[in-house]
């Protein structure tokens, strides 16, 4: 059985009095991809910034890759780790300037910084976008530049907050198989939120509801498609 | 090309800052011999800098001795507090009043006798008050105060104010800031400005009068008193008692105002100019005997 | 009217003919003010964005007081500020009164807290969700700080306007503690009062004709600085 990267045991998360998350045990093993589903305001994404060690528990234990969170630096946790924001806030500089940020952050001299990235815009289909600036991409060039931002880092675990929402259903469906087929490449342990069954399924093995911050059921999504299957013939 | 554009801004606004940084430093001064303190700190009333009689003499002084005068024009109240404090080196004043009780209690010493010229009543053209012609100054005084004419003083505690007090004394007239009397506050051409502005008297030094003329519709009225003689000293701050003054340059400065050559160039100063003389040199005169 | 155009005039005569004092005062101005502003940069920056970004007890306070100090009026630095440096003073030995450096001095004091408080309202105008993208992204508290100013910039360059704009203009403290020495803190709003104290008011409107110059002329380099970019 392969190990835990991220275990949470007895975790709640309190904001402003109301309980946002109530987790009693949860786990994230390697190389597994996961998705979260769920209505508004059940926890997903306030999940998801506690596993990205982004947003600190009110109580509980997170053990992050066998350490516990105030065992280890959450800097250099943070830099084994990536994620991609439902709506991508670039900043104010060119394309180039925002995807290799966190190489830079990390120490990365300027002739390895391009010799990370150059490849991933080349298969993201970004690489005439990198002069541009930033924040004049349209919502499908920026979602790209997002994923390339977070899988340049090489990420041990990246998080996918509703990845594809900003896209109209004909690149939504070509960036979902793009997306998929990178993940798998690469063995990335994935975790997704999402509204669409169909990109849970597609991209990920496992599906967690969540309902008032608690994780009320678990699915292997395999499952799913057998009943998918079925329904369809039937 | 693409990275040239992309920092050209920030290159532009670096080599600015850093050029008005590099300049700030080297404040050269280029004079001969330079002595082991060069900064003297001269402390004096706003009439010398006004009428441009400094500008005249400090560049003078500066190439004779290779000293650099830090000129503080302020009014003689000012200055002599400078002194009395030590925050200058030397001074250059007309409050003989002021500076005899600082020469005794040995604020100042090296004391000596430069110039005079004369305070002079100026006033608009049509006289309200009717002093035109009035012997002594202490009179129209009364007279102005009598018929309520407006009067602006200086009110700053400098040399011509403190004049302008003694004079309301011997008039024997206390005045009272009103809209009859109202303090300036300020030096002598801003004084000499508002009293224009609000056709009102006021009590001048010569010299800066003559300077401002050409803006000026006020008219002198009453003049030649020897009560009225405005007399200017120069000395060094005591520097038994004020370890930190410059006391050489001080000195220099003092030996300098009193030297043959430069009390030449004080009376001609402007001479062509205005057709009469703005200072009359005084070195080595007995004080009592001025104006006789 | 006739003064007004003898003044322009003479401002005109002035420029045009070089005058070497009108230049010594013009440039002594820039670099005096201009140093006092980047001195208030290098501290008012990294004070606006700790306040912006950090959480820390007496925050509040050292807000409001960067706010309050925007006001400050020149005169009271001035008076302040010679307390300091007379050789009375505690910082008399280093004989810095009516010196250029003194005017410096006494204008970061005045531009500071300005430069302070359009940093921390630049910073905090940023997107919030932009600080946890760079969190996420892995930056360290430097990395952090300096991508956000480097966001801010456009604000940044409005604090160092308004910062050389509030000192290039003041008179107070320039005359008190720099004492308006000829060629060594003579500026252009010293140089102006004493032109009109001396009754020269044709000179005096010739030189606040070169203040003004000076400061759009700055402003408008600025300006092209700050629009650089969105124009493109």
């Amino acid at each position: 059985m392969s190990k835990a990267i991220i275990e949470i045991k007895d975790m709640t998360l309190v904001l402003g009095g109301r309980t946002i998350l109530n987790i009693p045990h949860f786990a994230l093993l390697e190389g597994q991809s996961i998705s979260l589903m769920g209505p508004n305001g059940a926890g997903k994404s306030s999940l998801m910034l506690v596993m990205a060690a982004l947003l600190e528990p009110t109580s509980g234990t997170v053990v992050y890759f066998g350490k516990q969170a105030h065992e280890q630096s959450l800097l250099n946790l943070r830099r084994r780790m990536a994620m991609v924001f439902q709506k991508p806030m670039m900043l104010d500089s060119s394309v180039m300037e925002n995807v290799e940020m966190g190489l830079k952050f990390r120490g990365l001299s300027r002739r390895a910084r391009e010799r990370q990235v150059t490849p991933w815009l080349e298969r993201l289909g970004i690489n005439h976008l990198v002069r541009q600036r930033a924040r004049s991409l349209s919502g499908g060039e920026a979602q790209r530049v997002a994923i390339a931002q977070a899988l340049v880092l090489q990420p041990e675990v990246i998080f996918l907050d509703e990845p594809f929402s900003n896209l109209d259903k004909g690149t939504r469906d070509e960036f979902k198989q793009d997306i998929g087929s990178l993940l798998r490449e690469n063995s990335i342990t994935t975790v997704m939120v999402t509204h669409h069954i169909r990109e849970a399924t597609d991209l990920t093995d496992i599906i967690y509801y969540m309902e008032d911050g608690e994780i009320i059921s678990r699915q292997v999504t395999s499952d799913y498609l057998a009943v998918d299957e079925f329904s369809r013939q039937g | 090309m693409f990275l040239k554009k992309k920092y050209l801004p920030l290159v532009l606004l670096m080599v600015f800052l850093v050029s008005i940084v590099g300049c700030t430093q080297q404040q050269a001064q280029q004079t001969p011999a330079p002595p082991v303190n060069k900064d003297v700190i001269l402390a004096t009333t706003t009439s010398t800098q006004d009428s441009g009689l400094l500008d005249v003499l400090i560049p003078e002084f500066e190439k004779q001795s290779g000293y650099v005068i830090k000129t503080v024009a302020v009014g003689t109240g000012a200055a002599l507090t400078m002194g009395q404090k030590g925050e200058a080196d030397v001074l250059l004043t007309h409050a003989p009043s002021q500076e005899k009780p600082m020469l005794e209690s040995g604020a100042i010493t090296n004391y000596q006798l430069v110039m005079h010229n004369d305070f002079v009543i100026v006033g608009p053209e049509n006289d309200p008050a009717q002093i035109k012609g009035i012997k002594t100054a202490a009179e129209a005084f009364k007279k102005i105060n009598e018929k309520g004419a407006l009067f602006i003083s200086r009110g700053d505690n400098s040399g011509t104010h403190t004049m302008e007090k003694n004079l309301w004394k011997a008039a024997g007239i206390t005045p009272t800031v009103s809209d009859k009397y109202q303090e300036a506050g300020q030096g002598m051409g801003q004084t000499l400005t508002i009293a224009q502005q609000k056709s009102g008297y006021t009590l001048t030094d010569r010299a800066t009068y003559l300077a401002q003329k050409k803006n000026l519709s006020l008219v002198i009225l009453v003049e030649g008193e020897t009560a009225l003689l405005n007399i200017y000293h120069v000395a060094q701050v005591n520097p038994e008692k004020y370890p930190k003054v410059n006391a050489a340059g001080a000195k220099a400065f003092v030996e300098f105002m009193v030297a043959p050559a430069t009390q030449k160039i004080i009376s001609e100063f402007k001479v062509q100019e205005y057709g009469q003389a703005l200072f009359y040199a005084d070195a080595g005169k007995n004080e009592a005997d001025l104006g006789k | 009217m006739e003064l007004i155009w003898e003044g322009l005039v003479k401002a005109f005569y002035l420029l045009m003919a070089l005058d070497p004092e009108v230049l010594e005062v013009t440039w002594l101005t820039l670099k005096v003010s201009g140093t006092a502003t980047l001195v208030s940069v290098l501290i008012g920056v990294p004070l606006g964005a700790v306040l912006a970004l950090g959480r820390f007890p007496g925050r509040n306070f050292l807000v409001s007081l960067a706010n309050f100090g925007m006001g400050l009026p020149p005169v009271v630095v001035g008076l302040w500020v010679s307390i300091f440096l007379w050789r009375s003073g505690p910082f008399g030995a280093f004989n810095i009164i009516y010196t250029p450096l003194a005017i410096i001095i006494a204008q970061a004091v005045i531009a500071s807290p300005i430069v302070t408080s359009f940093t921390l309202a630049a910073i905090q105008q940023i997107n919030p969700r932009i600080r946890l993208q760079l969190l996420a992204l892995g930056a360290n508290r430097m990395q952090m700080l300096w991508s956000l100013v480097k966001e801010a910039r456009l604000g940044l360059l409005a604090a160092v306007m308004a910062g050389f704009g509030g000192v290039v203009s003041e008179v107070g403290a320039s005359m008190m503690v720099g004492g308006n020495i000829k060629g060594m803190t003579r500026v252009l709003t010293t140089a102006t009062v004493m032109e009109v104290n001396k009754g020269n008011f044709d000179v005096a409107i010739a030189l606040s004709v070169i203040l003004l110059g000076l400061a759009y002329g700055v402003t408008a380099l600025l300006t092209t600085l700050q629009q650089w970019r969105n124009q493109r």
